[in-house]
């Protein structure tokens, strides 16, 4: 009697192996894909499905050099956008970001970049000093700041959101989202980085991801923004 | 023998005190204070200080350590904020706290009790005027803050 429970664990792991085979349950192990496929037809049909790609941006890092889209190439990369003297929810994505630093800092195929939508304030000092002070170092994680609209712009393409208001605490509302990339630039999960379980499961999303072949679904391509850097 | 004797009477009184202080430490009244005052404190401070009170790197303090929790300088922090230099155990914060004013008098006694109840060595409970002289110290030493 006592050993039904575990014959019945046994049986139904069973059950659930047999029934693995469905190209359903394959896919099942990979992270979904975010945004709208772009089709690519010719005259006979469809030719071709293509993914939309973070854009390209140019922006100046904690560590005095510049960062570009290239330097994330076959890295996934996790982005929050947040500013240092933000009152509200920023310590918190910050805490939450150290947390995943420092599970994967010495993985060199991954890279955290944290935007300041407050650049005018946040200089690459500003930047460095508050790297210094969180315990978050490069070239595992990267402060970012530059031009105000192109960061806007991003913040809207991770799927996040900035704005000035001066009604807001600190004078700026936005996300705490924190967004999860593949190696192709494709966003494959956005969480609530205030959330120490969404977090949970962001840190288990990028084992998956590593895990991943690098060409493993349809081809990415940028998709640009309307801004001269 | 005896050694060990004296180590089970240790450990008994340890157990007593212990229990004691587990059935007298928060009696009717104060639970309540301290619990109005977990809830203010999940949604006035943990942000920065986190939930577990250990702060954010050499950026924002932990509420663990004594120097930060004598009475005055919790409650002037809690409604006139605090910036500038702060060594505490060796370390220097260089940091902003904003000032709370939309808290009142009873709500900072609150949070002050979750404090002392969650972080502190040994736990205090403050009543209202004691909370509310404290104030009027911190009003006087920070004039410039009075709005
Ligand atoms: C916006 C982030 C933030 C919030 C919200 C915040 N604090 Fe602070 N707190 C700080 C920082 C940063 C410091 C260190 C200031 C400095 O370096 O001078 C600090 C310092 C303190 C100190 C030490 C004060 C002193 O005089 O040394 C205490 C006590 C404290 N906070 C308690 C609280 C409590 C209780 C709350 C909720 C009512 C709270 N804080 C809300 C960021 C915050």
């Amino acid at each position: 009697m006592n050993l039904s429970p575990l014959l019945m664990a046994v049986l139904l792991l069973i059950w659930s192996c047999g029934n693995g085979n469905s190209k359903a349950q394959k896919e099942a192990g990979h992270l979904p894909f975010f945004g709208e496929p772009m089709l690519i037809q010719n005259d006979r049909g469809i030719a071709d499905t293509l993914w939309p790609a973070l854009p390209p941006f140019t922006l100046a890092s904690h560590t005095g050099d510049s960062l570009t889209q290239l330097d994330l190439v076959g890295k996934i990369r996790v982005a929050d956008f947040f500013f240092t003297s933000c009152p509200t929810i920023c310590p918190m994505m910050s805490a939450q970001m150290l947390r995943i630093h420092e599970r994967f800092g010495s993985n060199k195929e991954v890279v955290l970049i944290s935007h300041s939508i407050d650049p005018e304030h946040d200089s690459v000092s500003v930047l460095a000093d508050y790297a210094e002070k969180l315990g978050a170092s490069a070239p595992g994680w990267f402060f970012l700041t530059g031009n105000m609209d192109l960061i806007f712009s991003l913040a809207d393409a991770y799927g996040s959101f900035a704005e000035k208001d001066p009604n807001a605490p600190g004078g700026f509302a936005h996300s705490g989202a924190l967004t999860l990339a593949d190696r192709q630039g494709r966003i494959r999960g956005v969480y609530d980085g205030t959330n120490p379980e969404e977090v949970d499961r962001l840190i288990l999303d990028m084992e998956r991801l590593l895990a991943e072949a690098p060409d493993y679904g349809p081809e990415a391509v940028p998709v640009g923004l309307d801004y001269a850097q | 023998m005896r050694s060990k004797s004296n180590l089970l009477l240790l450990l008994g009184a340890f157990f007593i005190l212990g229990f004691g202080a587990l059935v007298l430490g928060i009696p009717k009244g104060e639970g309540a204070t301290v619990k109005r005052g977990e809830k203010l404190y999940m949604e006035q401070c943990m942000n920065c200080h986190g939930k577990d009170g250990k702060g954010l790197g050499k950026l924002i303090p932990g509420l663990h350590h004594a120097e930060l929790l004598q009475k005055e300088r919790l409650i002037c922090a809690i409604r006139y904020g605090k910036s500038g230099p702060l060594e505490v155990d060796g370390q220097v914060y260089n940091g902003q706290m904003p000032p709370n004013f939309a808290l009142d008098d009873g709500e900072i006694r609150d949070i002050v009790n979750f404090v002392y109840a969650q972080f502190a060595e040994i736990p205090i409970s403050l009543d209202l005027p004691e909370v509310q002289d404290k104030l009027r110290n911190c009003a006087q030493a920070n004039p410039r803050l009075q709005w």
